[in-house]
């Protein structure tokens, strides 16, 4: 039987939706059934996914739905497959390390069932080859994540609400700019709005493009809009965090260089406005993600609940994203390409270690933890080789990705955006370390005595996305191939791979020998492992209260505690602390409380006293006479 | 609680001293020896009135750096225990958890008559009299106060002991460590 | 790679630790000098590290407080491969201003993760003070990173060395970016008033409060290739990388390498005058301090250079 006919994307979408009802009703009877079966569709649809590589297919999937002949499209193309691999694979991972996480809590079965859907629909985000398609499987997204935050119970209604309302806004503004380009054009297939695009008059494109990049904008938690990330990453249920930062928050970005580049195309965008050879709009896009990099970096130096810390540090990362993806070049739009697919790689992992984390000690403050790096130790290497990641070290892959973005932004001489860019990249080494600190480091709590590492469901995916972490930091040239005929789709001029050396990265400006680096680590850790195995004499182990105290005593003290951290970053706090009372959420608060005033104002008009309306009416009536007696 | 503190303790330091850690002792090497010799890092626990005395040696008048010595803050870093003045039972347990947090070799000074013979605390209910009974003392300065000349001397004689192998404190106490612990268990009515 | 490369490399290996060593030792005696001390001999940090690695028992937290020592050599052995050293560039064509940024960091982290692993509620404190120092002058550097590699038009180190052996050394070019590095340089060194991490009277050396024995010694030669790194990337930034002679002979070479030396003890220097003088700044003073006079430079700078590059 020819299998390949089936790889088709309209078909990946359709055993989802299946297979998310399947689970459904089989989940309702036993608890194994619904395990294997959501496993066995995400791993099915990540099996069809990685085979569509390499494929550009376009199709209808749908009838003519509407009498004048919409259809509904899907296609893949080098794009979409990127994006679709690093969703699919995340969405397996995390199914699979929910089972022993959601084991137990609050309406387990919808968990799985809402995860396939939004499985499917953030593949149909991305498969989807036409505005109405688009728009509809954003939707289904946005509500399928909505009800995933509420899973956790009534603590997650706030945060989730919040979500809800600023997606809603930015789903609204999003469906009015397709709303305009649709009754401009004619037509909602995107490669044949990117055909009638050149020619179109420029403040057109300004207002539907400026009005569909909010509701991206929204969704990747930019700056006006980040008030809903770190609740809501917070409060959703711990199965549910490492989907929601490391895959949904991409799609945002996917969207933008959709409808950036390959709906309006590069010099339909230079001819909007351009500074320095790049678009005004990127431009204006670069900037909002450099500012919200570093905001949300100040935000997550002050955190002490462990999600609350990764969600502000989530919403940094993807202003690098924005930041690679508006200044639009080749080196950066591969650059921004490349931190997408680390940032789902990292901070999964984190967020998973972090779930892993809070459902051994029973609490999300960092502070209450402590000295688990020996308890945990698997736990402690693979998060600890993300955050290396996470802070851009030159051993792991992160790295890559932000030296393209240093490089593109230094390359067209952004003296704002690169040094912003930078210090939020040496903030994250702060924070990071602070996580590491507070929950690996220090002092282990007598009730930790006895942790261990959680079970070979939640570490096999930990270890996977981490060796490949280390595995790209080493070939950078593996994912930058791919990303290089994404470019070349996208109208950019491909980042150079060379086929036979994948280790180096750069351009006449600058470069990046990633072989050269890990050789001379690997040399340096030699020569320093040598030095410590041989010089001087062997150490002993001892126990950690067994530690300076200017000679004082532990247990007379032992209520006090040594665990240095609660309140960290204190000195630093008290610097930024007047600025960041400044927060957005008040503006967005004032703005909620006027708008409640305004509408009791408004209903008290209707008083539900009938003489009240007859004044009305009489008032109106007179008005009517008077207006009518001054015409005359 | 008391039990595993002493288990504690006893891992780290009450290992008995074999054969093999003599005939270590005797072939330390004569350059590691005056490694060791030429860079004294010394710990001071100013437990009284001998504190004030080491400023002058610090300083410009008698400058002790010139023999490579410095004063140190952590007893992980020092080779050298300085004990200025009476030493009181409360104190004591200090300077004892102090000395066993260092690392082997290290050199146990005492300073001034207090920890001599308990000098004009003799009698005191609180201090102890002879500091020899619960650590080993490499060397003794007497006098009350000894001035900073005299300290001097005393880490000239230390440095030369420690060029010969005879400043071996850290060894007897691991030898005699049960007998050093009783005779501190004796005066502490609780041991941590 | 050819042999002689490789044998270069593992030479360099060896003698900068040496270097490092020789120039804390001559730190050593000539703050004594300036405290009217004798102070100890030139070589006092020679003997300090054979002690160390002497010491017969050593003690150890966790596998991850090894962690710490190992990573800071490691660190700092790269970072100095990719750094031109007077004419000696082993590694640094591949070597980007930006890969060097963060192969620096490495160490730092490395010691950091071996620190809290202590357990110490002083090397948390000592770590913490270290990572806002950082972030404190971090951003006044960077803006000159960004001015210089604007006017060479480049982030190779390599090429602003040899830019700089066409046109003008950079101090001339750029005095006041040269002026801003050199007070970030302050605090890379870690040198008065910007010693909040180690503060002995404070913190008891703060990450390092419970390293003895060969820990202590591995950090030490740490400390001896940090000071070498961090003054050569001044040098090489801003002095030319003191290539003052024909670099095509061997006598040019090695008279070039000796400059290169006497330049970055000269920044050491001034670092160490700096040092015996002054008090300790407060860590959130020394956090307002860079973020405000020179990083107000540091823009003026800056602007200077687009200025000048525009033109």
């Amino acid at each position: 039987m020819d299998y390949t006919a089936f790889i088709r994307p309209e078909y990946v979408l359709m055993l989802l939706f299946a297979g998310a009802l399947i689970t459904y009703f089989a989940g309702k009877y036993s608890s194994m059934a619904r395990y294997s079966l959501s496993l066995l569709f995400s791993g099915l649809a990540l099996l069809m996914v990685a085979l569509l590589y390499g494929k550009n297919t376009l199709s209808v999937w749908t009838p003519s739905i509407t009498p004048n002949g919409i259809s509904m499209y899907v296609g893949t193309n080098p794009l979409t497959w990127f994006f679709a691999i690093i969703l699919a694979s995340l969405s397996f991972l995390t199914i699979m390390y929910s089972i022993p996480i959601m084991k137990g809590k609050r309406m387990e079965n919808w968990f799985y069932t809402l995860t396939l859907l939004l499985m499917g629909s953030m593949l149909g985000v991305v498969f989807s080859s036409d505005l109405l398609s688009f728009f509809i499987f954003w939707e289904m997204m946005t509500l399928s994540s909505y009800l995933l935050v509420t899973l956790a119970g009534k603590r997650s209604d706030k945060a989730a609400l919040n979500y809800m309302i600023l997606s809603t806004m930015g789903a609204y503004s999003m469906l009015t700019g397709i709303t305009m380009l649709y009754v401009h054009f004619g037509t909602t297939e995107f490669s044949l709005l990117s055909a009638q695009i050149p020619g179109t008059p420029v403040n057109f494109l300004w207002l539907s493009l400026g009005l569909v990049a909010v509701g991206f904008l929204v969704k990747s938690a930019a700056l006006p809009f980040y008030v809903w990330a770190a609740p809501a990453y917070s409060e959703a249920p711990d199965g549910f965090t490492p989907l929601f930062s490391g895959a949904l928050s991409k799609l945002g970005a996917y969207g933008l260089f959709l409808f950036m580049y390959v709906i309006v195309g590069m010099s339909a965008l230079i001819g909007m406005g351009s500074f320095r050879g790049v678009s005004s709009f990127g431009y204006a896009i670069a900037l909002l993600g450099s500012i919200t990099a570093f905001i949300a970096t100040l935000y997550a130096i002050r955190e002490d609940d462990i999600k609350r810390l990764l969600a502000y540090s989530s919403v940094s990362q993807v202003g690098y994203i924005l930041m690679g993806l508006g200044i639009g070049t080749s080196l950066s739009v591969a650059g921004s390409l490349y931190h997408a697919l680390n940032h789902a790689l990292f901070k999964t992992v984190l967020f998973m270690g972090a779930g892993a984390i809070i459902q051994l000690t029973g609490t999300r403050k960092m502070s209450e933890m402590g000295g688990l790096a020996t308890r945990m130790p698997i736990t402690f290497l693979t998060m600890l080789i993300s955050i290396f990641s996470l802070a851009a070290i030159p051993m792991t892959s992160g790295f890559g990705s932000k030296w393209l973005i240093y490089e593109a932004a230094i390359n067209k001489g952004f003296v704002f955006i690169a040094p912003l860019a930078f210090v939020a990249s040496v903030g994250s080494f702060l924070y990071s370390f602070r996580l590491l600190q507070a929950v690996f480091l220090g002092q282990l709590p007598d009730g930790l005595k006895d942790a261990k590492d959680p079970s070979l469901l939640v570490t096999i995916p930990m270890i996977a996305l981490t060796s490949i972490t280390v595995l790209f930091a080493i070939v950078p040239g593996v994912p930058l191939g791919a990303i290089a005929s994404a470019e070349s789709y996208m109208g950019i001029q491909p980042i150079q791979v060379d086929s036979l050396f994948y280790f180096r990265i750069g351009n006449s400006f600058g470069a990046y020998n990633a072989l050269v680096v890990m050789t001379i680590l690997l040399f340096a850790m030699l020569v320093a492992m040598i030095m410590f195995a041989f010089a001087g004499s062997k150490s002993k182990k001892v126990d950690q209260h067994d530690t300076y105290l200017s000679g004082e005593i532990y247990e007379h003290h032992s209520d006090l505690g040594l665990h240095y951290a609660a309140n960290f970053y204190r000195p630093i706090e008290r610097m930024f602390e007047p600025y960041l009372r400044l927060r957005l959420e008040r503006t967005y608060d004032a703005f909620g409380r006027g708008y409640e005033l305004l509408s009791e104002g408004i209903r008290r008009v209707y008083s539900g006293d009938v003489q009240t309306y007859v004044y009305y009416v009489i008032g109106f009536l007179g008005m009517l006479i008077i207006l009518a007696g001054w015409w005359w | 609680m008391v039990d595993e503190k002493e288990k504690i303790v006893s891992e780290d330091m009450g290992v008995q001293v074999d054969k093999k850690e003599d005939i270590e002792m005797r072939s330390f090497g004569t350059i590691k020896r005056w490694a060791t010799k030429r860079s004294l890092w010394m710990v001071h626990y100013c437990t009284g009135c001998g504190g004030i005395e080491l400023a002058p040696l610090m300083t410009s008048r008698y400058d002790m750096e010139r023999f490579g010595m410095h004063p140190m803050v952590t007893p992980r870093q020092s080779d050298l225990l300085l004990i200025t003045g009476y030493v009181n039972i409360k104190t004591l347990k200090r300077i004892i958890r102090t000395y066993e947090q260092m690392p082997d070799p290290k050199y146990v000074v005492a300073f001034g008559s207090c920890p001599i013979n308990g000098g004009p605390y003799w009698d005191s209910h609180v201090t102890i009299n002879h500091l020899d009974k619960y650590l080993p003392v490499d060397i003794y300065i007497a006098g009350c106060m000894p001035r900073p000349q005299s300290i001097v001397k005393a880490f000239d004689d230390l440095m030369d002991m420690i060029q010969e192998g005879k400043a071996d404190g850290y060894l007897r106490y691991k030898k005699y460590y049960d007998k050093y612990k009783a005779n501190q268990e004796k005066i502490f009515r609780k041991w941590w | 790679m050819s042999i002689t490369d490789i044998v270069a490399i593992i030479g360099m290996a060896v003698f900068v630790p040496l270097l490092g060593l020789l120039f804390m030792g001559i730190a050593r005696k000539i703050t004594a000098r300036i405290q009217n001390r004798i102070g100890p001999p030139f070589y006092q940090q020679y003997i300090d590290v054979m002690k160390l690695f002497s010491k017969r028992s050593n003690i150890s937290h966790s596998w991850v407080f090894d962690i710490g020592p190992i990573f800071a050599v490691v660190g700092m052995l790269t970072t100095m491969l990719f750094i031109p050293m007077g004419g000696f560039q082993l590694l640094s064509f591949d070597g980007d201003l930006i890969v060097i940024m963060y192969l620096m960091v490495i160490s730092g982290l490395g010691i950091a993760l071996g620190a809290g692993a202590s357990g110490n509620p002083n090397s948390g404190i000592g770590v913490m003070r270290a990572l806002v120092l950082m972030m404190s002058y971090e951003l006044p550097f960077v803006l000159i990173l960004l001015s210089v590699m604007l006017y060479y038009n480049t982030t190779s180190l390599a090429e602003i060395v040899s830019k700089q052996a066409d046109m003008a050394w950079a101090v001339l070019a750029l005095p006041l970016s040269a002026i801003v590095a050199d007070i970030c340089l302050q605090g890379q060194f870690g040198e008065k008033p910007f010693d909040q991490p180690i503060a002995p009277a404070e913190v008891a050396t703060g990450p390092m409060v419970e390293y003895g024995g060969k820990y202590l010694g591995m950090l030490m030669l740490w400390h001896a290739i940090a000071i070498i790194v961090e003054g050569s990337l001044f040098v090489n930034l801003f002095l030319g990388g003191g290539i003052v002679f024909d670099p095509s002979t061997y006598v040019g070479m090695a008279l070039n390498f000796l400059v290169w030396i006497g330049l970055v003890f000269l920044m050491f220097f001034i670092a160490l005058l700096i040092n015996a003088v002054m008090p300790r700044y407060r860590i959130d003073q020394a956090f307002a301090f860079y973020w405000k006079w020179p990083t107000i430079l540091a823009i003026i700078a800056l602007i200077y250079v687009m200025v000048v590059s525009s033109w």
